[in-house]
């Protein structure tokens, strides 16, 4: 009894993030999968899982909407594109957020907390209106546009629209996500020990050979925390592109979107929505493999 | 031949001066060190050394050659850190490797790189740590770990700032052994700083003590143990009785004192031109220097005085005791237990003769 008693209470606080994660993640998920094997309904929705004809019962569940979609090419285009995008995005993130976090976590002690609330208030307005700001930012009357094609037209370029392009929905996407991939490198190299930067310069590395060889290798856990928290979310995007992109910007996320609300073909979408999230599993199993190759992260346990 | 020069070096830190107008020849070979407080500007100085801070005025040296501008990679010299400063992402046997990989003259092959990581790991008994990481050493071990990586390039100079005060007693003591042993056998300079007086006695040819920015006195450690020049080196290194002093008379090889204004006795002096009558100061006595006795010694050499018992610390292998002189004033005398039995000498409140030699002590006018 007692036993037990000791159980409970080292499980009592894992009990509400169980519910959540049970009903608001496992179950949809479940859903989800079920839905993919049935029928599409005539009017949206999915097909009565049981029909009766002629006195038979019918179990309205098969792989059609599967077979359809490995099959079907528009599918795969859009999920390459929306690699292609959320990897660029990652990594124009990292360039940028890397010297970000480290400004901040070399700054003095009493500027930090200014610098990286500086960071999180973006997230103080709406993600629609920030995105709108950029349709304004790069519309065609805007300073930036302006400029850019003025060079251009200087270069004998003709001019271009910088509004509704892919280029729009990897800034934006860059321009959303960037914090996510602040806030975990600072976290990493906050905790940095400048003694070991002093210890490699005293042993005969050069300022850049002390990065590479020191500051890089103990930043990857936040280098990958970071990369992480930008490329699911950007995987998944479908407002970006809808606002500031074109027919050939694209992701998989506004197919699914388009699936569920205008086709309403359910089955469809699931089956969309679950390639998806194994091409995430993927790519992130995959990283995570060639990491453990490149030596891994051993240490990280300290 | 003094390998490393220290000419008018000075530091500022929001216009505070650390280190205040030193001049410093280190000489080849030696074990040198810097002792002194928390704050005197030791470890300010050692990072000049370095190269991790410039001087705000003056120069260094390094076989003659100016490296006072130089960035720390092109020093041809390595520091040892208080936090050892182990790469955690590296096994002991990379970490080790790191300089000769770095190393500024000409590549060194990979074979070569192999062979002496292999050596100086064996030098430091862990051979069989090569493939483990920091995290899995202890701390005597992480210690060598950091010897070995700043040894195995031999280096003209060895910086030691602090390195064995995370490592408890025990094991300092045998770090001290290993120590000595290492600079014996590879013949590189060591410049240590530590704060711990005993350290710097028992590992060091030289010492320097720093107090307030400045070297206060600089000698063999016996020299600076026994007749220390000033309050502060004879206060800060081990226990010292410290009583006023005035002269009273200046004879031509000594001159006589009056000590917490009953003890009179002549200070033996080579040279007495500097002193003149009147002149206020401190006399310096070691505890271990007095001896303590029921009954007058038979020795006339010995300078006598009577006092009180108040009362004693008992160490071990030696006690403590607190003696008050006849008109109140606090004396320290450390006696051997040499005896069989590990009881104290004397009681509280009994009244003894000390006797010591006053050859044994010190005038200190500053």
């Amino acid at each position: 009894m007692k036993k037990l008693n000791q159980i409970a209470e080292k499980n009592l606080l894992s009990i509400p993030p169980i519910i959540y994660l049970t009903f608001l993640f496992l179950v949809p998920t479940i859903i989800m999968v079920i839905v993919s094997f049935r029928e599409p309904g005539a009017y949206g929705g999915v097909a009565p899982l049981i029909t009766h004809i002629n006195n038979k019962s019918h179990l309205n569940m098969n792989l059609e909407s599967f077979k359809f979609a490995v099959f079907n090419k528009f599918i795969w285009e859009l999920l390459f594109r929306s690699f292609c995008f959320s990897i660029l995005s990652t990594i124009i993130c990292l360039f940028i957020g890397y010297p970000i976090a480290m400004l901040i976590a070399k700054s003095p002690k009493k500027y930090r907390d200014l610098l990286l609330l500086l960071i999180i208030i973006p997230f103080w307005s709406c993600f629609l209106i920030r995105v709108y700001a950029w349709m304004i930012i790069l519309g065609p009357q805007s300073a930036i546009s302006y400029i850019v094609n003025y060079v251009l037209v200087l270069l004998g370029f003709s001019p271009v629209n910088l509004l509704y392009t892919s280029a729009a929905v990897v800034i934006c996407l860059v321009y959303i996500n960037l914090p996510f991939m602040v806030l975990p490198l600072y976290a990493n190299l906050e905790k940095h020990d400048d003694t070991l930067i002093e210890a490699s310069r005293d042993l005969g590395a050069s300022k850049f050979e002390s990065f590479w060889k020191i500051t890089i290798p103990l930043s990857l856990p936040g280098i990958l925390a970071g990369s992480a928290l930008v490329f699911i979310p950007c995987i998944g995007m479908f407002v970006v592109p809808e606002l500031v992109g074109n027919n050939c910007s694209f992701m998989i996320g506004n197919l699914i979107k388009q699936q569920f609300l205008q086709t309403m073909n359910w089955p469809l979408g699931s089956v969309t929505s679950i390639i998806m999230t194994l091409g995430v599993l993927g790519v992130t199993l995959m990283v995570a493999v060639l990491v453990s190759r490149l030596g891994g992260l051993k240490y990280a346990r300290e | 031949m003094a390998i490393l020069e220290i000419q008018n070096v000075s530091k500022l830190f929001n216009d505070q001066v650390v280190v205040t107008d030193i001049s410093l020849d280190i000489k080849h070979g030696e074990f040198f060190t810097l002792l002194g407080p928390s704050g005197c500007g030791k470890t300010t100085l050692l990072r000049m050394i370095a190269g991790f801070s410039k001087p705000d005025s003056g120069r260094i040296l390094l076989e003659g050659k100016d490296i006072t501008n130089l960035p720390p990679e092109e020093r041809p010299l390595h520091t040892i850190f208080q936090s050892y400063a182990l790469f955690p992402h590296l096994t002991v046997a990379e970490n080790v490797a790191f300089a000769l990989k770095m190393a500024k003259m000409g590549d060194v092959p990979k074979e070569q790189i192999k062979i002496l990581v292999e050596k100086i790991l064996v030098d430091v008994q862990l051979i069989n740590f090569a493939n483990r990481y920091p995290h899995d050493l202890s701390g005597g071990q992480k210690q060598r770990v950091a010897i070995a990586r700043s040894l195995v390039d031999r280096p003209k100079l060895l910086l030691l700032d602090e390195p064995l005060s995370a490592l408890d007693a025990r094991l300092r003591e045998h770090m001290h052994i290993e120590l000595v042993k290492l600079q014996e056998e590879t013949g590189v300079t060591f410049i240590y700083v530590t704060h711990d007086q005993s350290e710097a006695l028992a590992l060091s040819s030289r010492i320097g003590v720093m107090n307030k920015g400045k070297i206060e006195q600089l000698d063999k450690p016996q020299a600076i143990y026994s007749k220390p020049e000033t309050y502060f080196v004879a206060d800060f290194l081990g226990k010292c009785n410290l009583l006023a002093a005035e002269i009273i008379e200046v004879k031509k090889h000594a001159i006589k004192l009056k000590v917490s204004d009953i003890l009179e006795f002549d200070l033996e002096q080579e040279n007495t031109e500097d002193f003149k009558v009147g002149d206020k100061g401190w006399f310096s006595l070691r505890p271990e220097k007095i001896k303590a006795n029921r009954n007058e010694p038979e020795d006339e050499e010995l300078y006598t005085a009577k006092a009180t018992v108040k009362g004693y610390y008992y160490y071990g292998d030696v006690t403590l005791y607190i003696l008050l002189l006849e008109n109140g004033v606090k004396l320290q005398v450390m006696l051997s237990n040499t005896r069989a039995k590990p009881t104290a000498f004397f009681d509280e409140e009994e009244e003894i003769i000390i006797s010591f030699e006053p050859g044994s002590g010190n005038f200190l006018s500053k």
